[in-house]
């Protein structure tokens, strides 16, 4: 299965009913289309660089997500025709994936994440021993993932950088 | 007679340091890499090496799609 990406902007300025049943089709919609969603991902109201329909504010969401070329038409052709969703970009993160594998590696790291945060909150010690723990963690979920196919690795290394630095922006917001 | 300037050997940044990801989801840093109008800064002022400076313009590319990066940028800001 292909392994893709795809990253939409919704109106902030819908109700929250109304957006939890735009996130509830995006849902469907891969799981109806031969896809497998791996990973709900919502980075929440962010400003945009320029304006899109006159709005200067987003709502940005993350679909992490297995499938086939049909699986992201269907997407995006749903986007297109929906008023609720001003931008979406899609990107194909790897030609060969393993649905479960990517599964078990998102769990593994929300897993890690959760308890780095729990030691945070215990002990007054703070950068060195987040830091510590971080490293730790990341090798586990590298330990964890069997090394039978070459291009899995690779791309989990593509996306791993990607976490501490978003857990970076976390406490600005 | 030409005066000798004398000026800062440039490097590539990601290739020295090699925590730095070029990523279209963390903006920030690819900031740095753009001119207050939002242009790309060519490689032969920035010093980025060909490799890290094509990842570079894709990421870019990409978080301009996306919004999180300017097409056009304020000269102010």
């Amino acid at each position: 299965m292909r392994h893709y990406e795809t990253v939409f902007i919704a109106d902030p300025d819908i109700p929250a009913d109304v957006q939890t049943d735009l996130f509830d089709k995006a849902r469907t919609l891969i799981s109806d289309n031969a896809g497998e969603l791996i990973e709900f991902d919502e980075w929440g109201n962010k400003r945009l660089a320029y304006e899109i329909r006159k709005k200067q504010r987003g709502h940005y969401i993350r679909l992490d997500y297995c499938g086939s070329g049909d699986t992201v038409s269907t997407l995006e052709n749903a986007f297109r025709i929906d008023e609720r969703v001003l931008k979406f970009m899609t990107i194909l993160l790897n030609e060969d994936a393993d649905p479960e594998q990517l599964k078990a590696a998102v769990e593994a790291s929300q897993q890690a994440s959760e308890t780095t945060e729990e030691k945070a909150s215990d002990g007054p010690a703070e950068t060195a021993t987040e830091t510590v723990a971080e490293t730790a963690t990341e090798s586990a979920a590298e330990a964890a993932e069997t090394p039978d196919q070459a291009e899995p690795t690779e791309e989990k290394a593509d996306s791993d950088p990607v976490d501490p630095a978003e857990s970076k922006e976390e406490p600005q917001a | 007679m030409r005066k000798k300037v004398f000026h800062r050997r440039k490097y590539c940044r990601f290739c020295a340091d090699s925590s730095l990801v070029i990523n279209y989801k963390n903006p920030k840093p690819l900031k740095g890499f753009l001119t207050e109008r939002g242009k790309i800064i060519p490689r032969r002022i920035s010093g980025t090496c060909a490799k890290h400076q094509r990842y570079l313009a894709r990421e870019i590319k990409r978080a301009r799609t996306i919004a999180l990066l300017p097409y056009v940028g304020n000269p102010n800001g």
